[in-house]
């Protein structure tokens, strides 16, 4: 019965037109999936699912309930906030990655059997990155809760590992299961959170090859060498206003100011972070604005937060509609490169510190 | 009475001898004469080849810009019209032309470098395979005290960190045929999986499944229509530079699921296909099995 309302209450997350797909890849009905009529209402489709698999499962199925879940939550990994998390390794040690999802989830079902007696674990490969549930239950006598289960994305050969979920109580003890299955040292979280998992993918592996750089990491640039004619630029659309009436005076300025952002950011979409907070230990410099403060000799602590659905992309628009003065400060018109979405300011003597203090 | 000079009917030999000089001084002008005479002709000869030639040459030009300028803008009939400045503008394009194709022509060796800024290299891995151009690489360091990467659009899963530690600053062509390698392999890999779901998309079912870096390989055949035999192949490359997987599992399968029990039928074709994807590349070894 216990069942039931878990494969209800999973399937509840998937609009009506999700359903199919994911069912077959699910592939627990087999044949039973033909049969099921999708025009019915949700909570029929739901209930011809239950039945389906219990016709086909009487005793039940041990990996059949984590593998929906991890399903259901590729579909819609944009409803959790994911953090990332960076593994270090020891100078000169041997590579231990491993890209088969099967002898990956074994490995780790052997790391995490140590500390856990009853868990559920599920590995998926889905659009080139292992997809991770494990699912841990308190005690050695109840089964796992569907709301304690942690996701994890790793990309294989690389040490970031994306997750969302992680409870208190099994967080360390998880963490060391990726250190130990891939063979690093330690694990770090990097300060960068967000609810695309694409996005944040994009922000810590390829963070190198952000901003302008994009167009050669997209094959924007150069065309091949046996191939003839121009690669077209791509230009960005101008308002196109007909009124001969309208004349605009700063033509130049904002030519310039737009060739300016286009070399911080780039031609291509920004990746998607939903905040930016930066934590500031400077000096207060509004002494013009409140006079008051003007004897204030130590850091002015304060909290600034750019939320938004894409923080970089309105960073950049603050440049285009002139409401930031362009160039911006390197602290914003660098986040694409930073990797992290949570800094913290602080005066030029202190610089260097804070610079360890980001490091470590 | 006729005055005869002692002198003369004295000497007649000396006579002779002044006589004789005189003929051979002639004798020598005429030669001399004719000597200047022939090589005045062969100097108007060659003047009249050499006019020819100018000529000829002078016709091979206008007949070269007007084919520039066809390349150009198409029109066969503008150089009459136009002045020294803008032929010199013709010119200084076609040259710069002739540069770009020359650039062209470096980046088909693999790998081009070049300066885009006074401290800072650009190298461009030109990728390939089968004799189709794929996509670039590039990556650019800044060179002051040390080497420093400062921006790269390798894949992710390339370890340049830890060949970078060991090789930018010890050995930089080591380090750049390293990279090449990586890329060069990951390249092959991938495009054998582009084309074996092109080539065999009849037998295949569903889509072929990989990592990204084309290390871990997955898919199901279906060797015989008729039949409810699959054959569900399984390759890993253990090296990111392998080319050949160090790993192949094969597991043949009975219906239409791979849920379905495993059935072994005959050992000896899964030997057989173990060795053809151990020695051969992807879509040739799957070609192998099927023959």
């Amino acid at each position: 019965m216990m069942e039931r309302e878990i494969f209800r209450k999973i399937l509840g997350r998937l609009r009506k037109d999700e359903l199919r797909p994911v069912l077959q890849e699910w592939g627990h009905l087999g044949k039973r999936l033909h049969e099921i009529d999708f025009s019915h209402s949700k909570h029929s489709v739901h209930s011809y699912v239950v039945k389906g698999f219990m016709k086909n499962y009487p005793n039940g199925h041990p990996d059949a309930v984590g593998k929906l879940d991890l399903l259901c939550l590729q579909k819609h990994s944009a409803k959790r906030t994911w953090a990332v998390y960076h593994l270090k390794k020891e100078q000169d040690s041997p590579p231990n990655d491993v890209a088969d999802p099967k002898e990956f989830e074994q490995r780790l079902r052997r790391e995490l059997g140590v500390d856990f007696k009853k868990m559920e674990l599920c590995v998926l490969q889905h659009e080139k990155a292992l997809w991770v549930r494990i699912c841990i239950s308190k005690g050695s006598k109840t089964k796992p809760m569907l709301k304690n289960a942690t996701y994890c994305v790793h990309f294989p050969h690389t040490p970031v590992l994306i997750v969302t979920n992680m409870k208190a109580a099994t967080a360390e003890s998880i963490k060391q299961a990726f250190v130990n299955v891939l063979g690093y040292c330690d694990i770090q979280d990097i300060r960068l959170t967000g609810r695309c998992v694409k996005s944040l993918a994009q922000l810590s592996l390829n963070k190198y090859s952000q901003g302008s750089f994009s167009q050669y990491r997209l094959n924007q640039v150069d065309l091949q060498p046996l191939s003839h004619g121009k690669k077209r630029k791509r230009t960005e659309s101008e308002e196109s206003i007909t009124d001969p009436r309208i004349v605009f005076v700063n033509q130049k300025e904002k030519k310039q100011r737009l060739e300016i952002l286009n070399d911080t950011f780039g031609p291509n979409p920004q990746p998607t972070l939903e905040k930016i907070e930066y934590k500031l230990e400077t000096k207060f410099h509004g002494n013009h604005y409140a006079p008051g403060m003007r004897n204030q000799t130590g850091p002015f602590h304060c909290r600034v937060k750019f939320e938004g659905t894409s923080v970089i992309e309105g960073i950049k628009n603050l440049g285009k509609t002139e409401l930031a003065v362009v160039p911006l400060p390197d602290h914003l018109a660098k986040v694409h490169s930073l990797a992290k979405n949570h800094f913290v300011l602080q005066d030029k003597s202190k610089a260097n510190k804070s610079v360890q203090d980001s490091q470590t | 009475m006729d005055v005869v000079l002692i002198d003369d009917f004295i000497d007649p030999y000396h006579h002779l001898q002044l006589l004789e000089s005189r003929v051979q001084k002639e004798a020598d002008e005429k030669a001399n004469e004719k000597r200047e005479h022939q090589e005045v002709e062969r100097l108007k000869v060659k003047v009249q080849k050499l006019r020819a030639k100018k000529a000829w040459l002078e016709q091979q030009l206008k007949q070269q810009h007007a084919k520039v300028l066809t390349d150009l803008d198409g029109d066969d009939n503008s150089l009459p019209d136009m002045g020294p400045q803008e032929l010199v503008q013709l010119v200084a394009e076609t040259q710069k032309k002739k540069f770009e194709e020359l650039i062209q022509a470096y980046r088909l060796t693999g790998i081009t470098v070049t300066t885009p800024e006074p401290d800072i290299t650009r190298v461009c891995w030109d990728t390939a395979h089968k004799g189709t151009l794929c996509e670039p690489y590039y990556m650019e360091i800044q060179h002051k005290e040390t080497l420093r990467i400062l921006r790269h659009s390798l894949p992710y899963f390339v370890p340049l960190e830890t060949v970078s530690q060991t090789l930018l600053n010890t050995d930089f062509k080591k380090f750049v045929a390293s990279m090449s390698e990586y890329l060069a392999a990951y390249v092959n890999r991938r495009q054998e999986i582009v084309m074996l779901q092109e080539k065999y998309s009849d037998i295949l079912i569903g889509e072929v499944e990989s990592s990204h870096a084309a290390d871990f390989v997955q898919f199901q055949l279906k060797l015989q229509p008729e039949s409810e035999q699959i054959v569900e192949a399984k390759l890993t490359y253990e090296q990111l530079t392998d080319i050949l997987p160090t790993k192949v599992r094969i597991k043949v399968l009975l219906g239409n699921s791979a849920n379905a029990s495993d059935v072994i039928v005959n050992t000896q074709d899964i030997k057989h296909y173990k060795e053809c994807f151990h020695s051969m590349e992807l879509t040739k070894a799957v070609g192998e099995i099927i023959d």
